[in-house]
């Protein structure tokens, strides 16, 4: 063969070989790829939960009775103060009049004790009885004295006599008559004794008469202990009916709207059953309850992203309590949690929404305005630690790399990646180290009209 | 034994090698035909002596709850032989040994006797005895695949409450042939979804289903209408929560068995229709050569007196002994083949007693096809010699004319060696042959492209469904709809990073008188997880308004974006809406119609509630979250993407193992047979001149270059327009097995047409070699003095 021809052969041989080389080499993979950029970057609790009136007022019937059908519909503004419903007086009218007149009755019946009572004249006339028997028993007690004394001295007498007969210094007869006014003294002083005692009696007697009148006067005294207590009583009733009878007229304890009416129609209440539900709805909060873990995280303060469904925008709140105490609750799907209620307020009096609305909460956590983000669609583990393929020069390379705070998007970098770099989103499993791709934007059609 | 049976078997052993060639075609072909058709009459005689001895229902029905008095109606109606009402529900399970939960279908089942339709086929153990309540019935798939035997014990969430369930028995049922679980799947998950069957009583109550039931099996009368059946129960069913009646057509299981029996007839016509039409130009080729070099004797036979006949009924036979032997060969290993195939398919589909046999009226049909086969191919030969007047005949074939080959008229001539020249002119000379050598071993590369491009369509597909529209780590779906809420408490689970909840509610679409049952599938508006993408890669948003429709439904339901259409809700409230189609989507599975939630939630007159959710799991805290999604009451099924890509990746693998290696070997055959044809037939042409050539200073290697040399053009120009012709055949099949539910894509992947190439070169190159060793051994010289 001619050295021409088998350069020529050479040549379309090596032609042949990169040709197949080239139709066999693998094409690119296409594959879906996002920019690592820097950007607010939010870690959220989310959960769902109401609005609610911040002050809420139950109105309820404070007394039984007839309630007259509430002219109220919901939503009418109401003022402080103003009546807002009406239970038939008549019933509480009736029974003050009624109590009134047992008032009087018992009272007419107290007044008619003091004729049961004992006369005056009668009882002066005891106490004068006694004061004279008092009187009669000290005269005979005194003329009792003098005849003991003049006992003694005729006794004495009697005895000096005796001595100086025995000395013969005086007459016989002079004894004797000394002797005899012994005797005589004597027997004057058991007479006035007598008297004594009889004047002491007849004092006893007329104590007796006293007392006992005195005993029958105190017998109406109870018996109008007994009245007065019934009149206080019926007075206190009577106070209370009146009371009662000027609250059948219900009133309004703040201004607000009525936001619920929970019984319409005229019918009987028991005292204490809910007419009516008072609040401003202008004056919201949301009530959000989180599992007890994630409410660990919340702070009062921070700041929340209200999403009430088809309303559109997203307002704005802030944490103003987290609730001490968690209550357990049934998911739903089925499991027990604790749950603990998060409070909020929102940050524009009107948000716009009534009272209990569902809302959808993102309870803002940590928050960084222009955090080194990554889409966590382009992480996957490798071993312990995070990885990513990194485009560069339309190859795939393989990086492991630090995440920091992440949320259902983005992922913080702390390290590993620089701003700028791509990344490929979702790798499937044919992207390998220094596999070469396609990187693309994801190509996302606008919705058809 | 006749003169003609003499020179019969001298001919025969005279071109044994070519001989061996085109049998081995026919047995290709004859072993994939009866290898089809034996497993096709098999699977189809297996699958009609199981329904007719587990009474297969017609008719099915699924709906909310309905009284069971309704039983006696349903079963009074005409039209309908036998009703059965049964509970059935999807319920959670913990396998022993598995930590991530299965799914379960408990299927209520008589206690105290067999079910009247759809009985079931114990396989080990027992039958449910109605004393004890906890005792179940276990397919057989999924006790083998989760290691289940008689005794073993699984958990499983009913009603929201942990129950241990006794396994008493592994059983079949017509009803679950095909095991899957839902209608969208294609393979079955034998290790996460599997069917029990427990006591009626038990189930009822476990389900407050008692005196009621949400499953109905309707056998028909002999003659009867399905259709009007149908329609009278879904007229009864109607304010039961019925959600809609359907026939045999329609059950997952049946239409998977008879789809694949489908296409294995399609596959058992086509395929031996290539082998067979090669093995009928090889055997013209070969006949039509044998014919030529014979002239003379047959001038010699004709002039001793044999008649045409004669001497055309020896060619004939001639080409149908080769056939024959070919066909004897394919019938043995298309039998052995075939049973492997229906053993193969067994694994799949679970038949109580798989029964192979292939029939007298096969072997019949494979003679008779053998038959018209040699006959077709030795008929131009035969009618040449029979033609041929004895006179001319004893003259020996008259040189060919040669001219210039085209390149050289072009004026290249300087460039190219002679033998390469020689090659090109032997080529045009006779364009015919050439044509149809070159179409052989095109239909070769095609057999390998096509049989390649299904695995490569799978690969597209799983690639497509798992990498572009479906990115999530996990799908969740809860056992009802709930509430939103949920969708944050799954957030809250261990490893959960992102969550993107989803409603689903079976709807019917409807359009004058067509409808369709399909899903509606509502996701949220910039998704990342779960995305609607075409085929082309763009991600259409879920509309706001109106509804996406798959863009095949809306060719058969007759709708253009814009139209209207009815809407059917086929769960809880029933309602029937108008809506319109915002846009079409072309996807592959086209049973799903896509809104946005609120839009649908809206249309549905609902709140914010969700059927289930796809999650972005950590993988490193993958295992807590099963643990943790086990034990919620209210969640149905967890599917791991990854773990569903190596389910489908493990069932492919098997299959394209085997498929491989036969597509190797049939091709290889089909190379051998033209090449080593065309080849030794060329040596029998131009022997003399090849000799010639020698003597005047070819060396061997030139000599043999002329002779290979065209086998290797042919082989150049075959393979291009092979993998041509097998992106045709590709995307015709594809077509032809596309349905309105699936969309097959047509992918040949740059490694199908390189193995292609790679599997024909190989077989050639080999081919040449060989023949290169046995020309060496001919003498050339011996030839210049034969046939004088």
């Amino acid at each position: 063969m001619r050295p021409a021809r088998r350069v020529l052969l050479i040549a379309v041989i090596l032609a042949l070989i990169l040709a197949a080389a080239i139709a066999l080499r693998r094409p690119p993979l296409a594959v879906e790829s996002a920019r690592v950029d820097r950007g607010p970057l939010l870690v959220s609790v989310d959960a769902e939960g109401k609005t609610r009136v911040r002050e809420r007022y139950v109105v309820s019937a404070p007394v039984s009775g007839l309630l007259q059908r509430i002219a109220l519909v919901e939503g009418d503004r109401v003022a402080r103060g103003a009546q807002v419903a009406q239970i038939d007086p008549l019933a509480h009218t009736s029974a003050v009049a009624e109590a009134a007149a047992q008032l009087r009755e018992w009272q007419a019946q107290r007044s008619g004790v003091a004729t049961l009572r004992v006369k005056p004249e009668s009882q002066e006339q005891a106490r004068l009885r006694v004061e004279s028997a008092i009187v009669a028993a000290a005269r005979a007690r005194a003329q009792s004295a003098g005849a003991r004394a003049a006992f003694d001295q005729a006794r004495r007498d009697a005895a000096r006599y005796q001595r100086l007969a025995a000395e013969g210094a005086v007459a016989r007869r002079e004894l004797e008559q000394a002797q005899l006014r012994e005797r005589t003294a004597a027997e004057e002083q058991a007479a006035a004794l007598l008297q004594t005692r009889i004047a002491d009696s007849e004092l006893a007697i007329a104590r007796a008469a006293s007392a006992e009148l005195r005993t029958k006067n105190r017998d109406p005294d109870y018996l109008e202990h007994v009245y007065d207590a019934r009149i206080a009583a019926v007075q206190a009733q009577l106070d209370n009916l009146r009371a009662e009878a000027a609250r059948t007229a219900v009133r309004a304890p703040a201004s607000g709207v009525v936001l619920r009416l929970l019984t319409k129609s005229a019918q009987y209440v028991s005292a204490g059953t809910p007419l009516l539900e008072l609040g401003d709805p202008r004056q919201l909060e949301v009530v959000i309850d989180v599992l007890s873990q994630d409410a660990a995280q919340i702070a009062p303060g921070d700041a929340m992203a209200i999403d009430a469904g088809a309303a559109g925008a997203t307002l704005t709140a802030r944490v103003r309590v987290v609730k001490p105490s968690a209550f357990t609750k049934t998911s739903a799907l089925g499991v027990e949690e604790q749950r603990v209620n998060v409070i909020g307020d929102f940050d524009h009096a009107d948000a716009g929404l009534g009272d209990g609305y569902r809302v959808e909460a993102k309870i803002v956590v940590w928050q960084r305005r222009a955090a080194l983000r990554v889409p966590v669609g382009a992480l996957f583990r490798c071993g312990e630690r995070w990885c990513v393929y990194a485009v560069e020069r339309a190859r795939a390379r393989r990086r492991t790399v630090t995440i920091g705070r992440r949320n259902d998007e983005f992922a913080e970098v702390r390290g590993g990646l620089h701003d700028g770099e791509r990344v490929i989103l979702h790798p499937a499993d044919r992207v390998g180290e220094g596999a070469r791709v396609d990187a693309r934007e994801p190509a996302v059609t606008p919705e058809a009209r | 034994m006749s003169t003609l049976d003499h020179k019969l078997l001298h001919d025969i052993g005279a071109s044994r090698g070519q001989i061996a060639a085109i049998a081995l075609v026919v047995a290709c072909g004859i072993s994939v035909f009866v290898a089809m058709l034996a497993a096709y009459r098999s699977l189809e005689l297996s699958q009609r002596a199981y329904y007719r001895a587990n009474r297969f229902a017609d008719v099915f029905a699924h709906l909310t709850r309905a009284p069971r008095a309704l039983e006696a109606r349903i079963a009074a109606l005409p039209g309908v032989a036998t009703a059965q009402v049964r509970v059935i529900s999807d319920v959670s399970l913990d396998v022993p040994g598995r930590e991530e939960p299965a799914t379960g279908r408990l299927v209520s089942v008589p206690e105290r006797a067999r079910p009247r339709l759809d009985d079931l086929s114990v396989r080990a153990g027992r039958y449910l005895q109605p004393s004890d309540r906890s005792q179940v019935l276990v397919s057989e798939a999924f006790a083998n695949a989760n290691h289940l035997h008689v005794g073993s014990l699984i958990g499983a969430v009913i009603n929201g409450r942990l129950q241990h369930l006794r396994v008493v028995g592994i059983a079949l049922s017509p009803e679950f042939v095909y095991e899957i679980h839902g209608a969208t799947d294609i393979w079955p998950d034998s290790e996460r979804f599997g069917v029990i069957w427990m006591g009626e009583r038990a189930l009822s109550a476990a389900f407050d289903m008692q005196g009621a039931f949400n499953d109905l099996e309707v056998a028909l009368a002999p003659g009867a209408d399905e259709q009007a059946v149908v329609e009278r129960i879904d007229a009864l069913l109607a304010r039961y929560g019925g959600l809609g009646a359907y026939g045999r057509a329609d059950q997952p299981s049946h239409r998977f068995l008879s789809s694949e029996l489908a296409q294995l007839r399609v596959s058992a016509t086509i395929v031996p229709a290539i082998f067979l039409g090669i093995a009928i130009f090889l055997l013209h080729l070969l006949l039509s050569r044998t014919v030529g070099t014979q002239r003379t004797q047959i001038a010699m036979l004709k002039a001793f007196g044999y008649g045409n006949g004669a001497i055309g009924l020896h060619y004939v036979w001639y080409g149908l002994v080769i056939v024959a032997s070919g066909a004897l060969l394919g019938l043995g290993a298309g039998l052995w083949l075939g049973w492997i195939l229906t053993r193969y398919y067994g694994v799949f589909f679970h038949f109580p007693i798989l029964r192979f046999q292939a029939g007298i009226g096969l072997l019949a049909l494979t003679l008779l096809l053998v038959a018209l086969a040699g006959v077709a191919g030795s008929l131009a030969g035969v009618r040449s010699a029979m033609l041929l007047p004895p006179a001319e005949a004893m003259r020996p074939q008259p040189p060919a004319r040669y001219r210039p080959a085209l390149v050289e008229r072009m004026g290249l001539h300087a460039l190219l060696p002679s033998p390469i020249r020689m090659i090109l002119r032997n080529v045009e000379r006779a364009p015919l042959k050439s044509l149809l050598s070159c179409a052989g071993l095109a239909l070769g590369v095609a057999t390998l492209v096509v049989g390649r491009s299904s695995f490569d369509a799978i690969d597209l597909m799983l690639a497509h469904q798992f990498y572009v529209i479906e990115r999530e780590d996990a799908t969740i779906a809860f056992d009802h709809t709930v509430s939103l809420r949920a969708s944050h408490e799954l957030a809250a689970l261990p490893g959960v990073i992102r969550v993107e909840p989803f409603r689903a509610v079976p709807i019917r679409v409807r359009k004058g008188h067509r409808s369709r049952r399909i899903a509606l599938l509502a996701l949220d508006a910039r998704a990342t997880l779960y995305r609607i993408v075409d085929l082309r890669g763009r991600v259409l948003q879920p509309p706001r308004q109106g509804i996406l429709l798959n863009e095949r439904l809306a060719q058969a339901l007759g709708v253009r974006p814009g139209e209207r259409i009815a809407l059917d809700v086929l769960e809880s409230a029933r309602a029937t809406r108008s809506v319109r189609v915002a846009a079409t989507v072309d996807e592959l599975i086209g049973t799903t119609a896509y809104m946005e939630r609120g839009a649908a939630a809206r249309l549905l007159r609902e709140g914010p509630a969700i059927s289930g959710a796809y999650v972005g799991v950590d993988a490193r805290e993958r295992t807590a979250l099963e643990a943790a999604l086990k034990r919620m009451p209210s969640v149905a099924n967890v599917a791991f993407r990854d773990r569903t890509i190596a389910n489908f990746r493990s069932t492919i693998a098997q299959s394209l193992a085997v498929s491989t290696a036969l597509l190797i070997l049939f091709a290889t055959v089909i190379a051998f047979g033209v090449v080593y044809n065309s080849a030794r037939i060329a040596l029998a042409e131009h022997g003399r001149e090849l000799a010639v050539l020698r003597i005047l200073g070819f060396t061997r290697g030139e000599v043999t270059l002329v002779l290979l040399g065209e086998q290797a053009l042919l082989t150049a120009t075959a393979i291009p327009a092979g993998i041509v012709a097998g992106r045709a055949i590709a995307l015709s099949f594809s077509a032809a097995y596309s349905s309105e539910l699936y969309r097959i894509p047509t992918a040949v992947s740059t490694t199908t047409e390189a193995f292609a190439t790679l599997v024909i070169a190989a077989a050639a190159f080999v081919c040449g070699m060989l023949f290169q060793r046995q020309l060496a051994a001919l003498d050339l010289v011996g030839a210049l003095k034969i046939g004088e």
